[in-house]
């Protein structure tokens, strides 16, 4: 067998992509959620009326018991919370919302018993801590978009 | 239930980039790899299990892109979209449930030519995190601060673990990132989401792994002593970063319990010899440790410092150089699995170590860690 052409054949590379539109239905748990942020400004939570755990955002069903949470378990968490872990990111990509260095943080809203994840900002990030108390910085144009949070930031500043 | 072995095993060398080969022709390499190590031909495989992802394939059912590379045609072929130890979990059931004598199970990845950064960020919901442009690192970044905060973790003790498997690396052929570097040097490397810096966080690999799985009655057909299968659990926790408590692996533990009484074991750190777990971040290394019952929370860091998961240490863990010097993402759990399977043998080459009579290995799926595979191989 002549293995030659193995040998002399230069592999070609086709430059390519996919760009996907997508219309994602948000369903009526996050629909709810994503309006009253939009319309009021409000962080909604639902509590678990067997295991009594406080989901943020709301969910349809408890992730823990599987019991079912309707409507009237929703409840106005934060907009306070508590700083549980952050990081501060130092790359840079143009799918990030803010440019380098920037934070996340999971937050510990007033009355959730679980966190949520968002950015932080506002701030000098060299004062981050955990544990330290923070707000969210809602856009003054809202749409229903989880981003109408635009970050959180420390309450009075730096610290407390 | 009868019991299964992996009687062929193959991986390509891993690398930045395999220019010169789509994923057909790595898919063609291990298949062929695989048969001619257990001495079979394509007509002995009963039926195929691929492991793939579309957005790493850039194509839909990128599992068909491979159907003919792996041998597959007029054979039952499924495929899973996940880490290759939950495709050799499928593959294995396969047989146990008695529909199949033998199963060839092949992955693929050729993280060179998508984005990293737009594939893990589309792992995330599109509605609460996706659009906070969160990616593989930077969640990570967060669990690996969430062990920090909660339990104490050590970034030196991390550093030590990326010393210890870039210099294992250096005894594996297949390996992308074989080096020498230095505790100093690690914690001297950019950082890239505090507090993982670069030489914390795993390359992002081309390549591919293939394993025939045999029931009892067929091992006879591979010319390769077959190493059991004599232990597997799988377990997931909830999706949402905040959900969880990022320091504590919850799903870990559950499929180990599994896996150890499935296997018969009682305490995993006398009787396991050598661990091969998905070390995608140095502080997973630690962090699985824990979840696997190796040593309790927040101890992980103090195997490595104390040199106990060192090749020559009493249990050693990753001495392939683990997923740290070769990440083809998704084939990264077969290749432990195939890890194992080489050390059990005594055919690991210049990795091999001393004692390799039971291997645990391990994989994961989601955003860190949200759901674990823990295989126990064994030679008896």
């Amino acid at each position: 067998m002549n293995d030659q052409w193995r040998r002399d054949t230069r592999p070609l590379i086709l430059e390519g992509g996919i760009h996907m539109p997508y219309s994602w239905t948000v369903g009526r748990v996050g629909s709810r959620f994503l309006i009253e942020l939009r319309d009021h400004g409000r962080i909604m939570g639902s509590r678990c009326p067997n295991c009594h755990l406080v989901w943020v955002p709301p969910r349809l069903r408890c992730p823990e018991c599987y019991a079912e949470i309707d409507d009237r378990a929703w409840m106005e968490v934060g907009p306070h919370g508590t700083l549980r872990h952050f990081t501060i990111v130092r790359y840079e990509h143009p799918a990030q919302p803010m440019k380098p260095p920037f934070a996340y943080g999971l937050i510990d809203l007033d009355g959730a018993s679980r966190a949520i994840t968002h950015l932080i900002s506002g701030m000098d990030l060299d004062c981050l801590r955990p544990g330290i108390r923070v707000k969210p910085v809602m856009e003054s144009t809202r749409q229903g978009h989880i981003l109408d949070i635009a970050f959180f930031t420390p309450v009075g500043g730096s610290n407390q | 239930m009868k019991r299964v072995a992996a009687v062929g095993v193959s991986q390509t060398r891993f690398q930045p980039r395999h220019p010169d080969k789509n994923y057909a022709d790595l898919i063609y390499d291990v298949t062929t790899g695989a048969l001619k190590d257990a001495g079979m031909t394509i007509g002995q495989i009963d039926n195929v299990v691929t492991v793939s992802n579309d957005f790493w394939d850039g194509r839909t059912i990128s599992s068909m892109a491979v159907m003919d590379a792996c041998g597959s045609y007029g054979k039952n072929v499924s495929t899973v979209e996940g880490d290759g130890t939950l495709g050799a979990l499928y593959g294995a059931m396969r047989i146990w449930s008695g529909s199949f004598g033998t199963t060839l199970v092949v992955a693929h990845s050729k993280g060179s030519e998508g984005s990293p950064f737009l594939i893990t960020n589309a792992m995330f919901d599109p509605f609460y995190h996706r659009p906070l442009g969160l990616d593989a690192i930077s969640s990570a970044a967060l669990q690996a601060q969430a062990y920090i905060d909660r339990r104490r973790a050590r970034v030196e003790d991390w550093a030590r673990v990326s010393v210890k498997n870039h210099r294992n690396a250096k005894l594996n052929p297949f390996a992308q990132l074989p080096m020498d570097v230095t505790v100093e040097q690690v914690m001297a490397s950019p950082v890239k989401a505090t507090p993982l810096k670069r030489l914390d966080c795993s390359p992002v690999s081309d390549g591919a792994a293939a394993v025939i799985l045999a029931g009892e009655d067929r091992v006879g057909e591979s010319r390769q002593k077959p190493v059991w299968l004599k232990g597997v659990g799988y377990a997931a926790e909830l999706h949402y970063l905040g959900d969880r408590d990022l320091s504590h692996p919850r799903a870990l533990e559950l499929a180990a319990q599994k896996a150890y009484s499935m296997a018969g074991i009682k305490d995993p750190k006398e009787e396991i010899d050598f661990l091969e777990v998905y070390d995608a971040f140095s502080y997973m290394e630690s962090l699985w440790l824990e979840g696997l019952g190796i040593c309790s929370a927040g101890e992980g860091g103090k195997l490595t410092r104390e040199g106990i998961t060192e090749m020559k240490g009493k249990l050693p863990v990753n001495a392939s150089g683990g997923v740290l010097s070769a990440h083809a993402v998704l084939v990264a759990g077969l290749v432990r699995f195939i890890e194992g399977v080489l050390q059990i043998r005594g055919a690991a080459g210049a990795h091999q170590l001393d004692r390799a009579g039971m291997g645990l290995a391990h994989g994961i799926n989601g955003p860190c860690g949200q759901s674990h595979c823990v295989w126990i191989l064994g030679k008896n």
